[in-house]
């Protein structure tokens, strides 16, 4: 029970017992009264009524003609966003954004609609970051964090349907002009971990799927490079944005070395001059990384620098001779990797860098078994196994992750 | 009252934007000159824009024969114009396909597409009206189908907007 709450409970047995009189009561209650609860009832509401626009859309009812429709929706666009705006001046903000957010979906289903008016099929995300830029926009005017995460919804969702579409080079020129333009500078104005983490993951996989056209693979380590150097050069005065930076790089180096481990073949480019481009450049900047660690005393972090270092090597080892297994290349270096995450976090007094180096440690464990046992061992033997292995190896790790942050915390104190 | 002024912007950009569509397409539809194509049928449906037709239209696979420009891989994506031409059957028939937009004649008409890839003997087209949109559960009749013809209005720029669909 909160303490206003308390209050107000004990006042009623004053009040009860006469210590107090009714009025007195009454100016108690007034007082302390609790303050309106967070409430995601008009949001959800907004929601609702949105998807209910949505669907009526793509039903193409024919019982309207579309002219008919498309006044329907202007005008309730600009009604609710009327409505929005007129409750928000009175001080209802929350069921005021709530209507806001109704209108920017009606904004959105006018471009269905128009789709459906005349039999569009083209581009069909483009017509999302159109919806999402009239989004932004009121964001930007409201100082919304709800509209905010609303056009960041609208760009998420965005991504997912147009993952089997080939996108046009104005829908891919539009999406980095809005991000750019409206999206970064709102998420680097909310400074909110969950925006920035959803910002920047949506913007690395939509760099990961466009450069797609331009280069073979070498330039995923080095957009991951980016984000880390990004994360460096931000660490003293955005230390929130660095964080979260840090943490994607951590993430997509992971998942990408782990990927090399099974499927190197087909990941791995042969060496062309455009890739070559980007090995010098992976491999340039990740000695000024490096350097730049060192620089700024944090020699401890030069081990983040392992898997771009040597995928940038192995590049230039390639065609990879015999004797050289890739995978096992890459087990040892995510291993190590993991390895200097937990090392550096100790002595960084860093508990989320240990924690994020024993889920790689694990990962690496993992990823080694599966990859050794695969060829040798019958399926369901390897399960058994392998699900005995993974147990035993979170019950040491837990221990292990609870000593290190428990000493790390110790030495904090 | 300088506030209001910068929302109530917003919102005539967002409705001029969704107004400026409209009118776009409104205007080839009708200005541009009407053609009729041939073309079949296959269903699914689109989350957010509901039931369609996915037609295949003939213009989407083009002989090899009739492509004058020397086509390579790298022109994959690319925009090319496709001239067609109407003679012995209603529907127009494509008669070449080119780089640059050609000047179409008194019985032909011009659109535009994305060349998709080449095979060894036709290339394929894309052109951005390949759905009909039609009201739900509707779609199965359509797809029935064995072939249909597709009435269209094209633009002098190829650009085209598809009318109706009868079989």
């Amino acid at each position: 029970m909160n303490r206003k709450k308390w209050l107000l409970t004990e006042a009623q047995k004053w009040k009860e017992e006469e210590l107090i009189s009714a009025q007195q009561y009454e100016r108690l209650a007034e007082r302390y009264a609790p303050a309106a609860k967070v409430n995601a009832l008009p949001i959800l509401g907004s929601v609702l009524l949105g998807l209910g626009v949505l669907t009526f859309i793509a039903s193409n009812w024919q019982g309207i003609g579309t002219v008919a429709k498309l006044l329907i929706i202007l005008v309730s666009m600009i009604a609710a966003y009327a409505a929005g705006d007129y409750l928000q001046r009175r001080g209802e903000k929350r069921i005021g954004i709530a209507l806001t957010m109704v209108g920017v979906t009606i904004y959105g289903a006018g471009f269905f609609l128009i789709g459906q008016m005349f039999q569009l099929s083209s581009d069909p995300v483009l017509a999302f970051y159109l919806w999402a830029a009239g989004a932004i926009l009121l964001a930007w005017y409201y100082q919304s964090r709800a509209l905010t995460w609303m056009s960041l919804a609208i760009l998420t969702i965005a991504a997912i349907y147009g993952i089997d579409s080939e996108r046009s080079g104005m829908a891919m020129l539009s999406f980095y002009l809005v991000f750019a333009v409206g999206m970064i500078p709102l998420m680097i104005r909310y400074r909110s971990v969950g925006m920035l983490t959803v910002g920047s993951l949506l913007l690395m996989v939509h760099a990961l799927f466009d450069g797609h056209r331009w280069s073979e693979g070498m330039y995923a380590p080095l957009l991951f490079l980016i984000y880390y150097v990004a994360s460096q050069l931000t660490r003293k005065a955005e230390p929130t944005i660095s964080r979260v930076l840090q943490g994607v790089s951590y993430l997509a180096s992971v998942l990408y070395a782990v990927l090399l481990i099974f499927f190197h073949d087909e990941v791995f480019p042969d060496r062309t001059g455009g890739e070559t481009v980007y090995a010098v450049l992976l491999l340039l900047g990740t000695v000024y990384a490096a350097v730049y660690a060192v620089y700024q005393r944090e020699r401890e972090k030069v081990s983040d620098l392992l898997p771009s270092i040597t995928v940038a090597l192995l590049y230039f080892l390639s065609p990879v001779p015999n004797w050289l297994d890739v995978s096992v290349v890459m087990i040892i270096v995510l291993t190590l990797f993991a390895i200097g995450l937990v090392m550096s976090g100790e002595r960084l007094r860093d508990v989320t860098r240990i924690n994020l180096g024993a889920i790689a440690f694990g990962i690496a464990c993992f990823v080694g078994y599966i990859h050794f046992a695969w060829d040798f061992m019958d399926k369901s033997l390897f399960f058994l196994i392998g699900g005995f292995l993974l147990l035993i190896l979170s019950y040491f790790g837990e221990r292990a992750r609870r000593r290190w942050v428990h000493d790390a915390r110790g030495d904090q104190q | 009252m300088k506030r209001t002024a910068y929302l109530i912007g917003i919102i005539a950009l967002q409705v001029i934007l969704l107004l400026s569509i409209v009118g776009k397409y409104q205007y080839i539809a009708m200005t541009g000159k009407p053609i009729t194509l041939k073309t079949a049928p296959i269903d699914p449906t689109d989350l957010f824009y509901g039931e369609y037709v996915t037609l295949r239209y003939e213009v989407n696979e083009i002989d090899r024969k009739h492509v004058n420009d020397q086509l390579t891989v790298d022109d994959h994506g690319k925009t090319v114009y496709v001239l067609l031409r109407q003679s012995e059957h209603p529907w127009y028939d494509p008669a070449s396909v080119t780089l640059e937009r050609p000047e179409p004649g008194g019985n032909e008409a011009v659109i535009k597409g994305v060349l998709q890839y080449l095979a060894d003997d036709r290339i394929h087209v894309k052109y951005g009206w390949e759905r009909y949109y039609v009201p739900e559960n509707t779609g199965r009749a359509i797809e029935q189908q064995q072939s249909l013809l597709a009435d269209l209005r094209v633009s002098d720029t190829g650009e085209a907007v598809l009318e109706r669909i009868r079989w």
